[in-house]
């Protein structure tokens, strides 16, 4: 992605909200382009104007944090979601995940952390707060799945579990000795094979049907 | 924002638990009062909270209360137990009740003469 990362901010909170995007502004690499206070309002806002990622707390009042998520989808606003949200709750975490979200981090973030992950997630990259990560395998343990393994290939297999480990397309590189590009082109595969969106739904996917 | 009684900026202290929150409004605040406040400290826990309040005399105070970190109930026990002429604003990012503003003021009799004329003042004043 080449130039200003486009922001648009969604959150109920007016201090919260704005003193966010007062902390954004200050970012020379992100333009807020839009706010909203409720899920409808993002819809319209993002639809005009065409922001890159969506900063959306799901724990709004009015509409669900799922119908929130899944309302810009529906509307077919191309934008990364990333949710920001003070819930720990797993319930909340994999509903968002499931809804389409390409990033989950908590309200509790540090400014630098929120900064790399609106970078990443910009990028195409689905991220977790750390934080999160746990209760995404606990929850997907519990659901029964089948087992398929020859699904996907040995190597795909090991760059799945480093998905799952939180890494990085880099981090996995350099585990696994091999390029950036050639991580991606496994990614990509993994994703069409197992039919999701995100790294984040392939991790969940995956250890849906058992393979994690 | 100044400070009526010195003249000298107000001294605001913000404890949240919550950098972005605790950042965000030093930033957006800062920024909007310019020379008529200054952030004085930015407490994350209700120990370092307390000891601020102590040390640093704020003038207003915004606290983002979450009960785990800084309780509501232990913070307005040291606010309702001390003298300060401090202003407060409660608020949790936790949930949607409303914020509450505290502000409480030292006035000699006749100043509290004129506050209480002008609050009759404005009561006549409303539509």
């Amino acid at each position: 992605m080449s130039g200003l990362i486009r922001l648009l901010v969604v959150d109920d909170h007016a201090l919260f909200r704005r003193g966010l995007v007062g902390l954004l502004s200050e970012m020379p690499e992100f333009e807020v382009v839009g706010e909203a206070d409720n899920g409808l309002d993002a819809v319209k806002v993002a639809m005009e104007v065409r922001p890159d990622v969506i900063l959306l707390d799901v724990n709004m009042a009015g509409m669900s944090g799922i119908e929130t998520l899944e309302a810009p989808r529906r509307a077919h606003v191309t934008a990364h979601v990333l949710v920001l949200t003070i819930s720990q709750q797993e319930d909340d975490l994999v509903a968002a995940i499931v809804a389409g979200a390409d990033g989950y981090l908590l309200k509790n973030a540090e400014p630098a952390m929120l900064r790399e992950t609106i970078r990443r997630v910009a990028a195409g990259e689905a991220v977790l707060s750390p934080e999160m990560t746990d209760k995404v395998f606990q929850a997907l343990r519990r659901v029964p799945g089948t087992r398929s393994a020859g699904m996907l290939s040995s190597r795909e297999m090991e760059v799945l579990r480093c998905l799952a480990r939180g890494m990085t397309t880099a981090q996995v590189a350099e585990e696994l000795f091999i390029s950036e590009n050639t991580v991606k082109t496994h990614v990509r595969h993994i994703l069409e094979k197992l039919d999701v969106n995100n790294r984040a739904q392939a991790v969940a996917k995956a250890s849906q049907m058992g393979l994690l | 924002m100044m400070n009526v009684e010195s003249g000298s900026p107000r001294r605001v202290l913000i404890a949240s638990a919550n950098p972005l929150f605790r950042e965000g409004l030093r930033k957006r605040y800062a920024a909007r009062w310019g020379e008529k406040a200054e952030i004085v400290g930015l407490p994350s826990t209700i120990e370092e909270t307390l000891h601020a309040l102590e040390e640093l005399h704020p003038d207003l105070v915004i606290v983002d209360y979450d009960d785990e970190t800084i309780n509501r109930e232990e913070f307005l026990n040291r606010f309702v137990t001390s003298e300060s002429p401090m202003q407060v604003v409660l608020v949790s990012l936790q949930t949607p009740e409303l914020v509450m503003i505290y502000d409480r003021r030292r006035l000699t009799p006749a100043q509290a003469d004129e506050w209480l004329a002008s609050l009759w003042d404005a009561a006549d004043e409303e539509p």
